[in-house]
């Protein structure tokens, strides 16, 4: 099986330009929890997911804290989230991740959980040889390729 | 003639690469210490035998021995109760909250590597000081100079006081007599000095001390055995080395037994604390042993060290002070460890012609020290404080650190000065 037949086709993608409340939206209604960023000629630019939207709200210096578990209370931290305006500014560009893990339409099914496994990915965009998203195939699209195999083909 | 050519240029290509931070500075270092040695072969000056002899073991394994029990220290979470602990002493006050984790930066590089001080020190900080919705501005800079300033007062808190320690042949008290009540005296200059530069920003009285005091300071330690262990450990070294006189252990034995202790108590996974010894910097070390080998055996740092005691043979006060700013300008503008390792053996060269040296060693270790905070790559204290900064909403910059990092480096190196009568 290829990974053109089991991916979801219906796919949204988003412009470098979108804003970060847009995307929210997007994943609401949609029940989605990432999507592809693409240029004008539909070309894969990166990727943002819901880890994405929540790192914009940590602080950069975060990652060097070693344990803050201890820490129930976070105070004027919190109360200054509340009120950040400049978090409207942030656009599918600075949030998006660049190095994406993506998958050729035509490369077989099982690519996609060993990528998956192999760097904890939930979603991989699919491309086709012009490197355009024309897909976007899920853990939960793979789990019903591989346990309808053999039975009736899935959707 | 040839000699002097050869061994002076494989020198100065070497630093040019290690100060312009073309090549990093452990392989331009190892580069050059091999260029050296073929070069001492070739020519016939310096040999291979004599190139190991250069290394100072002592020193390295001084070194090793402390980078062991810090490695098992900064796992038991101590730094992040120290630094709860003097938060909720402070009582909500952004200038008793500089005041206590400058000193407590002071006095954990007494003990601990610098950079692992503040590596540990400044990110905790900055968190307390954001859920305080206070500036952490003067209290990170509070900590990186007086992590600088507190490493010299001790023979183990700075690698230059190590190579000096191990050079000199200088005893741990002696360290403690002649350099703590100087950094003692800096520290209290460095606290009043920031708090006039920074009087503004430490005006700004937090919006809820709640947060702190709720911390439950009982979590924060995950293994409270593994704490008292690296604890008893690290008090095993200092009675060895207040005891030293006594019983003659050199410097890397005493600091080894420490490491024995904390690995034998602690058992903790080995892979994981031998991955935490700096291997670039033992390379650096190493290698810059070797390259100043090969200049001493060239006989030109003895040619040096005839200039300087005739210079001192005029005016002793005048050559102190020389060595003072020199050491003082070299480690704030270049790296101060190959300048340290240059130096040691001038220094004990002054002293076979028949000086008294003692206090030269002191001077050294005072100059390099408190210089490296004359500009933000003086010290890797700076470069790693300035990077972290740079994630916070107030980044240090080099305007800032002008007016209060150079400002106290002139300060505490002017002091120093005025004490030359009686170092």
């Amino acid at each position: 099986m290829k990974i053109k037949d089991v991916m979801t086709k219906d796919v949204v993608r988003v412009s470098a330009s979108l804003g970060i409340r847009e995307i929210y939206k997007i994943f609401c209604e949609k029940h989605i929890g990432g999507v592809p960023v693409t240029d004008k000629s539909g070309r894969l630019l990166g990727m943002v997911t819901k880890t994405e939207l929540l790192d914009v709200l940590i602080p950069d210096y975060f990652d060097m804290v070693g344990d803050f578990l201890f820490i129930d209370d976070f105070g004027a931290l919190e109360e200054k989230l509340e009120s950040v305006p400049t978090l409207e500014l942030f656009i599918a560009e600075d949030l998006m991740m660049t190095n994406v893990i993506s998958i050729k339409e035509d490369a077989s099914l099982m690519k996609a959980p060993v990528l998956m496994t192999k760097y904890n990915i939930r979603r991989l965009p699919v491309l086709d040889r012009d490197s355009k998203v024309v897909g976007v195939i899920t853990r939960m699209d793979v789990c019903k390729a591989l346990f309808n195999s053999g039975r009736a083909k899935p959707q | 003639m040839i000699n002097y050519v050869a061994a002076i240029s494989i020198f100065i290509v070497t630093f040019y690469f290690i100060i312009s931070g073309k090549v990093n500075r452990s392989i331009a270092s190892f580069v050059g210490a091999i260029l050296m040695v073929v070069a001492g072969v070739t020519l016939g000056f310096y040999s291979q035998e004599e190139a190991f002899r250069a290394i100072d073991f002592n020193m390295i394994g001084l070194l090793v021995g402390m980078m062991v029990i810090v490695s098992v220290c900064k796992k038991t979470g101590f730094f992040s109760l120290v630094a709860v602990k003097a938060a909720k002493a402070s009582k909500g006050s952004p200038l008793r909250l500089m005041v206590m984790m400058g000193c407590i930066a002071a006095i954990l590089s007494m003990v601990l590597d610098n950079v692992t001080t503040i590596i540990l020190v400044i990110p905790i900080t900055i968190l307390i000081c954001d859920i305080l919705g206070i500036s952490p501005l003067p209290i990170i800079m509070a900590e990186i100079v007086l992590s600088n300033i507190g490493g010299v007062g001790t023979m183990i808190g700075d690698p230059p006081n190590m190579m000096i320690a191990s050079a000199s042949g200088c005893s741990f008290d002696d360290f403690l007599i002649h350099l703590l009540p100087i950094a003692l005296g800096a520290i209290l200059l460095t606290l009043g000095t920031l708090a006039i530069v920074f009087r503004s920003e430490l005006k700004t009285k937090p919006r809820d001390f709640g947060p702190i005091l709720a911390i439950d300071e009982t979590v924060i330690i995950k293994d409270e055995k593994a704490l008292k262990n690296v604890i008893l450990s690290l008090a095993v070294v200092l009675v060895l080395f207040l005891l030293q006189k006594s019983h003659g252990f050199h410097h890397a034995l005493i600091a080894l037994i420490g490491a024995g202790t904390v690995l034998a108590l602690v058992r903790p996974n080995i892979e994981e604390v031998l991955k935490d010894i700096e291997w670039p910097i033992l390379v650096f070390f190493g290698s810059l042993f070797v390259l100043i080998g090969g200049i001493e055996k060239t006989g030109l740092l003895s040619m040096i060290a005839e200039k300087i005691v005739a210079l001192a043979s005029i005016n002793l006060n005048l050559a102190k002070i020389s060595l003072l700013w020199a050491s003082a300008g070299f480690a704030s503008l270049v790296d101060r460890i190959p300048f340290t390792t240059a130096m040691i053996p001038v220094i004990k060269h002054v002293g076979t012609l028949g000086f008294n040296i003692d206090s030269l060693w002191w001077i050294l270790a005072l100059g390099v020290g408190f210089g490296g905070n004359g500009t933000p790559i003086g010290s890797i204290v700076g470069v790693v404080g300035l990077s972290m900064s740079e994630k916070t909403h107030s980044p240090i910059d080099f305007k800032i650190w002008l007016k209060t990092a150079t400002v106290i480096m002139v300060v505490t190196i002017l002091f120093v000065t005025l004490l030359i009568g009686i170092i």
